[in-house]
C-alpha cells in the first residue's frame, strides 16, 4: 500500500466533503525537551504527516513516546524545536513562531478530563461562546440545550460535574468543545481512564457525534483496536523519539458499530498491525518509558 | 464517595442506629476505663496529696529562693544572691538555687505550684498568697521592708503639664489612660487612691514592665503606676515624669517574704537559718557605706537597667512636689504595728475589689520567728532605714 | 423516616430530568436538609458523650483522685461553680455583663483581623501562585517574616501603631494573614494545568482564566486555610491581648494569671475554645454553602 496512492484517493473523497476544514499537516515536526546539543530528550523525531478534514485520525503508540506533545503542539500548548504545522493552509507554528495560540478552532478534550467542577454542565458547555463574547448568554445556553439534547444529555444541564458518571462527563466535555464550532477536535487519550464497558459505549458515542457534526477528530490513544474501530486513518507511531511507522487508511464503510469488531476486515487490519505495534510496545518496555 | 452513602444508609434504619451507638459507646467506656487503669498504676494513690518532703531537721536541704532584682524593695534578697549570709547558717550541703521573678504573681505561682519555697514579693502578692490554701498553704514570715515611695510611685508622660502638687497630679489622672501591672502592689495602691479621690481614669490597662515602657516610648500612655526600680529608670531615660507617690496620700507600702506551711512545719531549722541571713542581709542594706556595691550588685543581676537608675531607685531623695522621701525604706524585718496595719488595710481592699476569698486570716501571719532572732540578737525592729543620699553619693559612670 | 426523606429528594431530581426542566435545587434547601441529616444522625450526641468523657477524666483526677500534678488544678466543681455562679468570688461569671464584655471585645477584634487578614491575604496567595515573576519578587521576603512569631513583634506593634487598639488587630491579624496567604497560594498551584488550558482553548482571556478557573479552583484550598487562621487569629489574641491590657479572653487570661484567680483562668480558656470553636465551624459553613459542588458529590453520591 503507497501511500502516495492513498493520499491522493483521500484527498478526491475529501473534496466531497465541501467547505471541510480542519486539515493539519505536519511537516518535519521535532521536539527536544530541555538544554539543546546533549542533555536534551528527542521526543519527536521528524514528524511529517497529514490530517485530512472531515475525518477522524488516530495516532497509536507506546506511552510517552510523544504523541501527546504533537497535540500539544497543534493546540498551542507547547512549542516545538524545528518543523512547521498547518491548519487549512495557515502556518499554526514553524520557524520564527515556534509556539501557536491555543484557541477555539482547535479544542481539546483532555486525558483526565477538565470540565470545571464549579461550574454545572450547561455554564461548562456555554463556556467557550461565552468567555468569547459571540454570543449572549441567553443564545449560547439554548444552542447548548440543543446540543445536548442532540448527544443525549438531556436533563442533566444544572448537575455539576462531579455529580455524574465519568462516561457522561467525557460527553458534556466534548459537546462543549463542539460549541465552539472548532475546524479540528483534539482528543488525548479521553477514554484512557473509563472501564472496557464504558469505553465500548464512548465509542459508538463519539461516532454519533461525528456523523451529527463531521468536525476533524485528531485523537490519541494506545489502544490499537479502539484506534482501528473509530478511525478513517491509523498512524502507528514508534517509541520515543516519535515517527509515523506506518500510516493505515481503514477501509471499513461508515457509519460503523461494534458488530465492526468481529468483521472480517477487521480482523486483517489488527493482523497486519499488531505485529507493529508489539515491536514498539517492547523497545518503549526495554526503554524504561514511565507513564506520562 | 461509596463508602460515605453506605455509611448513611447505616444510620438511616432505626435498627443499626441503635447498634452503632451502642457499639460506639461501650468502647468509648472502654477505652477511658483502660486509661484510667493505667495512670492509676503508674502513679500509685500514695502520692495523692502532693506535699512536699523537704526532709528532717538538721539534713541539707535544697531550695528554690524566688526573689526580684526588679523590684528595690526587696533588694535583700539581692544582697542575699551576692553576699551568701545565708550559707553560715544552713545545714552543711545545702544548696539554694536563686529564680527571678519579674512579678509577684510569677513567683507566687511557682510557690503554689510548689516549685518555689522562699518568696521575696510585694504587699499584694503576698497576701494573695495566702488565700490559696486549698491549693498550698502559705505565710508570711518576715517583712523585707516598707516605703512611702517603692511600690506607690505615679509617673506621667513627659509632656503633662506642669503641677503645683502632687494633689493636682492625681486630679489630672481623672479621664486619662493609666497602665498598671494588675495583681502587683501598684495595683492595689492606684485601686486605693483612685477610690479614695473619686478618680475615674477613661483606661485603666493591664500591661507588664516592658509594655509600659514602650507605652511611653511611642507616647501611648499618660500615666502608669510603676514600683522601682523601673520608676527611676524610666525617669532615668527621660521617658516619664514622677509626680506623686505614698507619701503624698499617706500609703504605705511594703515587701515580704514567703514561705509555705510545710516548710515551717517540717524544717524550722532551716526558716529559722534563712531568716538570720535575712537579718545579715537587711542590716548591710541599711548601711549606707555598702550603697556603691549594692547597686553593682543589682546591675550584675539585671539587665537592661543603667546602674545610675538602679543606685536612684534605692538611695535617691526625689522632690517632695513629686512625693519625695528622705527615708527610702524602713528596714522592718520584724512585725512593726505599721507592717501589720499595712497587711490589715491591704487584705480588706483586696477583698472589697474581689481579688480574694475572704481577708486574712490571723494564723497566715507568724512573727514569732523574726522576733526570736532578733531577741537573741539585742536588735529591735526595725532594724534599720535605707536613707536618701545626695546626688554627689553616687560614683559611678 | 429519614429513608423516605431521601427518596423523596431524590424523586425530587428524578422528576426534574424527566421533565427536562433547568430548575437548580437550592442550595439553602440543600444545606437544611444536611443540617437535619446531621441532627438525626448518632454525631451530635457522640460529641456529647465525647465531652462527657472529658469533663469526667478532669473531676476524677482532680477531685476524687487528686492525681500528683492534678492536685493542684482547679476542679470542675470549682470552676463551674464559679462560673455559673450569681456572686463569683472573683468578680467573672455568666451573670455578670463584663464577661459578655470581654466574649465581644475579643470577637470584634477577631473578626476585623481576621476580614483584614482574609482580604489581603486571598489576593496576595492568588497573584503568588499565579504571576511566577511576583512569586519571585514577594516570596522570599513572605517566608523570611513568617517564623517570627506575633510576641516578638509586641514593641514594634506598640510603636508602629497608633492608639491600642490597632497593635492588638495587627498583632492577631499576622498569624491569620499567612495562613491564609499560604493556603490560597498552594490553592492556586494545586489547579491541574488542564483546566487552564481547557479554558485558553476555549478562548477565555487570561483575566478570564483567572476569574473562572484561578479563583474558583482554589476556594477548597482557601477555605481550609480560612478555617486554619481562624484559630490562629485565636492563639494570637492571647499574645495580642497582652498589649492592649484592659477587655478580652486574653486580657482575661492574662490577668488571672498575675492575680493568681485560677477558676478565672480556666473560666476563659473554656470560652475562648468555645467561641473559637463556633467561629471555625461558621467559617466551614460558609465554605459548604460556597463550594455547593463539592456537597452534592457528596451528598448525592448516595443517590447515584
Amino acid at each position: 500500500m503507497n501511500v502516495q496512492a492513498i493520499e491522493s484517493a483521500r484527498a478526491t473523497q475529501s473534496a466531497t466533503f465541501a467547505a471541510a476544514k480542519g486539515r493539519v499537516r505536519i511537516v518535519d515536526a521535532v521536539k527536544i525537551y530541555g538544554v539543546q546539543g546533549g542533555g536534551g530528550v528527542l521526543a519527536v523525531d521528524h514528524c511529517t504527516f497529514d490530517v485530512p478534514p472531515g475525518e477522524i485520525t488516530v495516532v497509536v503508540g507506546p506511552s510517552g513516546c510523544g504523541k501527546t506533545t504533537l497535540l500539544n503542539a497543534i493546540a498551542g500548548f507547547h512549542s516545538l524545536s524545528a518543523g512547521s504545522i498547518y491548519l487549512d493552509d495557515e502556518m499554526l507554528c514553524g520557524p520564527g513562531k515556534l509556539k501557536a495560540e491555543p484557541g477555539p478552532d482547535r479544542v481539546v478534550v483532555f486525558q483526565n478530563g477538565a470540565l470545571f467542577p464549579w461550574k454545572t454542565n450547561i455554564e461548562n458547555i456555554t463556556f467557550g461562546p461565552v468567555m468569547q463574547g459571540i454570543m449572549s448568554r441567553a443564545e449560547a445556553n439554548d444552542k447548548a440545550r440543543a446540543m445536548m439534547t442532540d448527544a443525549g444529555l438531556r436533563g442533566i444541564e444544572n448537575n455539576y460535574p462531579g455529580e455524574i458518571s465519568s462516561g457522561v462527563r467525557r460527553r458534556v466535555e466534548i459537546v462543549r468543545a463542539l460549541m465552539n464550532d472548532p475546524k479540528i477536535l483534539l482528543l488525548d487519550e479521553p477514554y484512557r481512564a473509563l472501564d472496557s464497558l464504558t469505553k465500548s459505549v464512548m465509542h459508538e458515542a463519539l461516532l454519533e457525534i461525528f456523523y451529527k457534526n463531521r468536525v476533524t477528530i485528531f485523537f490519541i490513544t494506545h489502544d490499537l483496536e479502539e484506534a482501528i474501530f473509530l478511525g478513517h486513518r491509523v498512524v502507528i507511531m514508534t517509541t520515543r523519539p516519535c515517527k509515523p511507522k506506518k500510516i493505515l487508511d481503514i477501509d471499513i464503510p461508515h457509519p460503523r458499530n461494534y458488530s465492526v469488531l468481529t468483521n472480517k476486515r477487521f480482523r486483517e487490519f489488527m493482523e497486519e498491525t499488531a505485529a507493529a505495534v508489539h515491536e514498539e510496545a517492547i523497545k518503549a518496555f526495554d526503554a524504561g518509558e514511565r507513564e506520562r | 464517595m461509596r463508602s460515605k452513602s453506605e455509611t448513611c444508609a447505616c444510620f438511616i434504619s432505626s435498627d443499626g442506629h441503635r447498634r452503632a451507638v451502642r457499639r460506639l459507646v461501650v468502647s468509648f467506656a472502654l477505652a477511658l476505663c483502660a486509661a484510667f487503669v493505667q495512670i492509676c498504676l503508674s502513679v500509685g494513690f500514695a502520692d495523692a496529696a502532693a506535699v512536699k518532703d523537704y526532709g528532717k531537721p538538721g539534713e541539707p536541704i535544697d531550695l528554690v529562693v524566688g526573689y526580684q532584682p526588679y523590684y528595690t524593695e526587696s533588694w535583700s534578697g539581692v544582697i542575699m544572691h551576692d553576699k551568701k549570709f545565708y550559707e553560715k547558717y544552713l545545714p552543711k550541703g545545702s544548696k539554694v538555687e536563686f529564680q527571678i521573678g519579674l512579678q509577684g504573681a510569677i513567683i507566687v505561682n511557682g510557690m503554689l505550684a510548689g516549685k518555689v519555697d522562699v518568696g521575696y514579693m510585694g504587699d499584694m502578692p503576698a497576701i494573695v498568697s495566702t488565700s490559696h490554701a486549698d491549693v498550698r498553704d502559705m505565710r508570711i514570715v518576715s517583712v523585707l521592708g516598707l516605703g512611702y515611695d517603692q511600690c506607690n510611685i505615679f509617673l506621667t508622660r513627659t509632656d503633662a503639664p506642669e503641677f503645683k502638687s502632687p494633689d493636682e497630679a492625681l486630679k489630672w489622672l481623672d479621664g486619662k489612660t493609666v497602665a498598671v501591672p494588675k495583681g502587683s502592689c501598684t495595683d492595689r495602691f492606684a485601686q486605693a487612691v483612685f477610690k479614695e479621690k473619686n478618680i475615674k481614669p477613661s483606661e485603666y490597662l493591664n500591661q507588664s514592665i516592658e509594655v509600659i515602657t514602650s507605652g511611653f516610648r511611642a507616647k501611648k500612655l499618660d500615666a502608669a503606676v510603676i514600683w522601682e526600680p523601673t520608676a527611676s529608670r524610666l525617669i532615668e531615660d527621660n521617658l516619664a515624669r514622677r509626680v506623686a507617690s505614698g507619701a503624698s496620700v499617706n500609703e504605705r507600702d511594703g515587701g515580704f517574704m514567703v514561705m509555705p506551711a510545710a516548710l515551717i512545719e517540717q524544717r524550722p531549722d532551716v526558716v529559722k537559718a534563712w531568716l538570720q541571713g535575712e537579718l545579715d542581709a537587711e542590716l548591710y542594706f541599711g548601711d549606707s557605706k555598702n550603697a556603691m556595691s549594692i547597686a553593682q550588685m543589682a546591675a550584675s543581676q539585671t539587665t537592661g537597667f543603667p546602674e545610675k537608675a538602679l543606685w536612684a531607685s534605692a538611695f535617691a531623695q526625689y522632690p517632695k512636689s513629686a512625693g519625695g522621701t528622705e527615708n527610702r525604706i524602713t528596714l522592718a524585718y520584724g512585725f512593726t504595728p505599721d507592717a501589720k496595719e499595712l497587711i490589715q488595710k491591704a487584705s480588706k481592699f483586696l477583698v472589697e475589689i474581689k481579688s480574694i476569698k475572704s481577708e486574712i486570716r490571723p494564723d497566715a501571719v507568724m512573727p514569732q520567728f523574726t522576733s526570736d532572732i532578733l531577741k537573741a540578737r539585742g536588735l529591735n525592729a526595725p532594724v534599720g532605714d535605707v536613707k536618701a543620699l545626695p546626688l554627689s553619693a553616687y560614683t559611678g559612670k | 423516616m429519614s429513608e423516605t426523606k431521601l427518596t423523596e429528594f431524590a424523586g425530587v431530581v428524578d422528576q426534574q430530568a424527566e421533565q427536562g426542566s433547568a430548575t437548580k435545587i437550592t442550595s439553602w434547601a440543600l444545606t437544611m436538609y444536611r443540617w437535619s441529616q446531621w441532627l438525626q444522625s448518632p454525631r451530635p450526641y457522640l460529641m456529647v458523650i465525647g465531652f462527657a468523657g472529658f469533663l469526667g477524666f478532669w473531676y476524677l483526677a482532680v477531685e476524687v483522685w487528686k492525681l500528683p500534678r492534678f492536685a493542684e488544678m482547679p476542679g470542675p466543681t470549682q470552676v463551674f461553680g464559679e462560673w455559673f455562679s450569681k456572686d463569683p468570688t472573683y468578680g467573672l461569671s455568666v451573670f455578670t455583663p463584663e464577661y459578655y464584655l470581654h466574649i465581644w471585645v475579643s470577637t470584634r477584634r477577631i473578626a476585623i483581623a481576621f476580614f483584614l487578614a482574609t482580604a489581603i491575604g486571598v489576593p496576595l496567595g492568588l497573584f503568588l501562585g499565579w504571576s511566577v515573576r511576583f512569586k519571585q519578587y514577594v516570596f522570599p521576603v513572605f517566608e523570611l517574616l513568617r517564623p517570627i512569631p506575633p510576641l516578638a513583634w509586641v514593641p514594634l506593634a506598640i510603636v508602629m501603631f497608633r492608639g491600642s487598639e490597632t497593635p492588638v488587630i495587627f498583632l492577631t491579624f499576622l498569624a491569620s494573614f499567612y495562613a491564609t496567604a499560604l493556603n490560597t497560594m498552594l490553592g492556586v498551584e494545586s489547579i491541574d494545568v488542564s483546566f487552564v488550558r481547557a479554558a485558553s482553548c476555549l478562548g477565555a482571556k487570561r483575566w478570564q482564566v483567572f476569574r473562572h478557573v484561578i479563583v474558583p479552583g482554589a476556594l477548597p484550598f482557601i477555605f481550609t486555610g480560612l478555617q486554619i487562621s481562624v484559630g490562629v487569629a485565636w492563639f494570637s489574641l492571647v499574645a495580642g491581648e497582652m498589649v492592649s491590657g484592659q477587655y478580652g479572653l486574653g486580657y482575661l487570661i492574662n490577668t488571672s494569671y498575675t492575680m493568681v484567680r485560677y477558676p478565672t483562668i480556666v473560666i476563659g480558656m473554656a470560652t475562648l475554645g468555645i467561641v473559637g470553636y463556633a467561629t471555625s465551624a461558621a467559617i466551614r459553613l460558609l465554605g459548604n454553602y460556597m463550594m455547593q459542588w463539592r456537597m452534592r458529590e457528596l451528598s448525592l453520591g448516595a443517590a447515584r
